[in-house]
């Protein structure tokens, strides 16, 4: 098998106001299996498979625990609280630990509530744009609680959407500790850096936000290594109503179904990723993170 | 897509909108400043009006209040015969941005020739400015964190005035220089002019990591140590609700300028704020109002330099 013909296994994809048509272009494109955020709409006949993602907790409020066992009954492959802030840390442990009970994988995005608020990556165009910014310890600091948690519930987690070098290392060392975790990586952020936002671009305006350009040769390197698992559409279809807004008004978001195939080629063709790696990346990697 | 300093350009790089100093010329900062002068005249209390703008109409767009911004644009676009209308919108009402695109397409068609716009979100003005029509000028009076660049000029402006030229001057710029638009706009303009020494001061919260061009300082003493002009930026009181201050008095205590610590920058240094101040908290009232502030010169510049701008960017030539 070859990256061009390979069928694409995502593991985070949002189908939009038009669930039908986003599903038939992710048939197109090649996709065998899309996984869809908690709460996200279907199409009526999807052309192509569906994985879904539980809330971990009720209606992501931060607060309650989720009916995870009747999730897990209605088949989710997993639970998840997104970018959605916990109330404290408590209602994680709590959450965690009766997702184990559950024998339910977590996919944990980490991104601390407060410094998540920044728009931009903590670096000089911020800077020099004025923009609110979101250091990488925005993530470290979410991914460093996160792992202590898995290590103590010892659920199995999906560590979702890494967005910095400094994350990489913590994710290795905690591999290397064995603990139970896997991590993906968004199309976006090895392909874009921060330097993309400039002119007030709002295409470019993410979640986690686009790092510097090291960051981005580090998470691609990562990869390379397996210490991150599997790469991720992260599609994300936002009306030009909430989308074509000054920088930090946009909703945060981009349309990158197209990206994650031709986009791992591009870095297969420059040298920079072995193709194996890349084909693992989207086929094998991700069918086993959600359990097919 | 075009950088800010890009898009304010004509293809014969002539200002098509005013939006930054960022990557501004020597030579059209210049333009600026000795057109401004034109307009100021032997007299300062006389500024010269010239019908430049005549039958032009200009729309001042304030998404956030600013008395004082919006009334110096009001006399400069009058003085220059121009008919002007001044909004005030409240951000809430506009904080869907296609109401702000919607606004924009509803005062276009109304015929204006310019907006002048000051914004809560950085970048609004490039935004505007990149989905106006071709006919319509933007003039950014104050966006978000990013730029204040009419504010700059007239601190050049002032700057050139008392101390002639700017390469070889030591400015050093206290305050709350990690937020403040007035700062970046201020660096990026001097640095344009070929200022080689400029000083950031202020405690570590109030600081920026990287990306300005400058020295950063958390010391005042050392940060003034014989500088030409010392500029003391207006403290805002929410820095104390966002933890970044513990108390206006503690702000004072290490950075604020009294006549004493003057002593320690050069022995004609000038000082300078871009207003309203903070009597005894930035800036005690003694040095305020004594011969080495220029605060109430910059006021008056402000109003040439807004003239300059607004005649520059509708294309009007000075008559000889």
């Amino acid at each position: 098998m070859s990256l061009k013909n390979i069928g694409l296994v995502d593991l985070c994809t949002r189908l939009g106001e038009n669930p039908q048509a986003t599903a038939e272009a992710a048939k197109d494109l090649g996709y065998d299996v899309l996984t869809l955020p908690p709460y996200e709409a279907e199409p009526e006949n999807s052309p192509i498979k569906l994985a879904k993602l539980g809330p971990v907790t009720f209606e992501l409020d931060g607060e309650h625990l989720a009916e995870m066992s009747r999730y897990k009954a209605a088949g989710v492959v997993g639970v998840t609280q997104g970018h959605a802030p916990w109330k404290n840390t408590r209602v994680q442990l709590n959450a965690l630990r009766y997702a184990r009970g559950q024998s339910m994988p977590v996919h944990l995005m980490p991104l601390d509530a407060e410094l998540g608020k920044g728009v931009a990556h903590d670096g000089e165009i911020a800077q020099r744009l004025g923009l609110e910014t979101q250091p990488s310890a925005a993530e470290t600091i979410a991914l460093a609680r996160d792992l202590q948690l898995v290590a103590e519930t010892g659920v199995t987690a999906h560590i979702a959407r890494l967005s910095s070098g400094e994350s990489v290392r913590l994710i290795k060392r905690a591999k290397a500790e064995g603990l139970p975790i896997t991590c993906d990586v968004a199309i976006s952020h090895l392909l874009w850096d921060e330097s993309y936002i400039e002119g007030y671009n709002y295409h470019y305006r993410l979640q986690p936000v686009l790092r510097s350009a090291r960051d981005r040769q580090a998470l691609i390197e990562a990869l390379e290594e397996g210490v991150i698992d599997a790469v991720c559409s992260d599609h994300h279809p936002i009306a030009i109503a909430d989308k074509r807004l000054p920088f930090a008004q946009s909703q945060p978001g981009a349309e990158t179904l197209h990206l994650l195939r031709s986009g791992l080629q591009q870095l297969v063709d420059e040298g920079a990723l072995s193709e194996q790696r890349a084909i693992d990346a989207v086929s094998r990697a991700p069918a086993e993170i959600i359990g097919l | 897509m075009p950088s800010t300093a890009q898009l304010q350009l004509n293809p014969d790089a002539s200002l098509r909108h005013f939006l930054t100093t960022e990557g501004l010329s020597r030579d059209l900062m210049t333009q600026i400043m000795d057109r401004a002068e034109q307009f100021l005249g032997d007299d300062p209390r006389q500024l010269k009006k010239m019908p430049l703008l005549k039958g032009k109409s200009i729309v001042n767009l304030f998404f956030e209040n600013s008395t004082r911004t919006r009334t110096t644009f009001e006399i400069a676009a009058k003085s220059l015969s121009a008919d002007v209308v001044s909004l005030d919108i409240s951000t809430s009402a506009t904080a869907k941005g296609e109401s702000l695109l919607d606004t924009l397409k509803n005062l276009e068609a109304m015929g204006a020739d310019l907006f002048v716009v000051r914004h809560n979100q950085s970048g609004a003005p490039h935004f505007i400015a990149e989905h106006c029509t071709p006919n319509l000028a933007i003039v950014n009076a104050g966006d978000g964190l990013h730029a204040h660049p009419t504010q700059a000029m007239l601190d050049m402006f002032t700057i050139r005035q008392q101390k002639g030229e700017i390469a070889n001057l030591k400015v050093a710029i206290i305050g709350d220089i990690r937020h403040s638009r007035v700062v970046r706009s201020q660096v990026h303009a001097l640095a344009g002019l070929g200022c080689k020494d400029i000083r950031l001061i202020g405690p570590g919260t109030l600081l920026p990591r990287e990306g300005l061009a400058g020295s950063l300082h958390d010391d005042l003493r050392s940060g003034i140590q014989d500088a030409d002009v010392v500029i003391c930026l207006r403290l805002q009181k929410e820095r104390m609700a966002s933890a970044l201050l513990p108390s206006e008095a503690e702000f004072h205590r290490d950075f604020g300028m009294t006549m004493q610590r003057l002593a320690w920058a050069a022995p004609d240094a000038i000082v300078m704020h871009p207003g309203p101040i903070n009597r005894g908290v930035e800036i005690d009232s003694e040095l305020a109002d004594s011969e080495r502030s220029v605060i109430l010169q910059q006021v008056t510049n402000g109003i040439a330099v807004r003239m300059a701008v607004l005649s520059m960017v509708m294309g009007v030539e000075m008559p000889a």
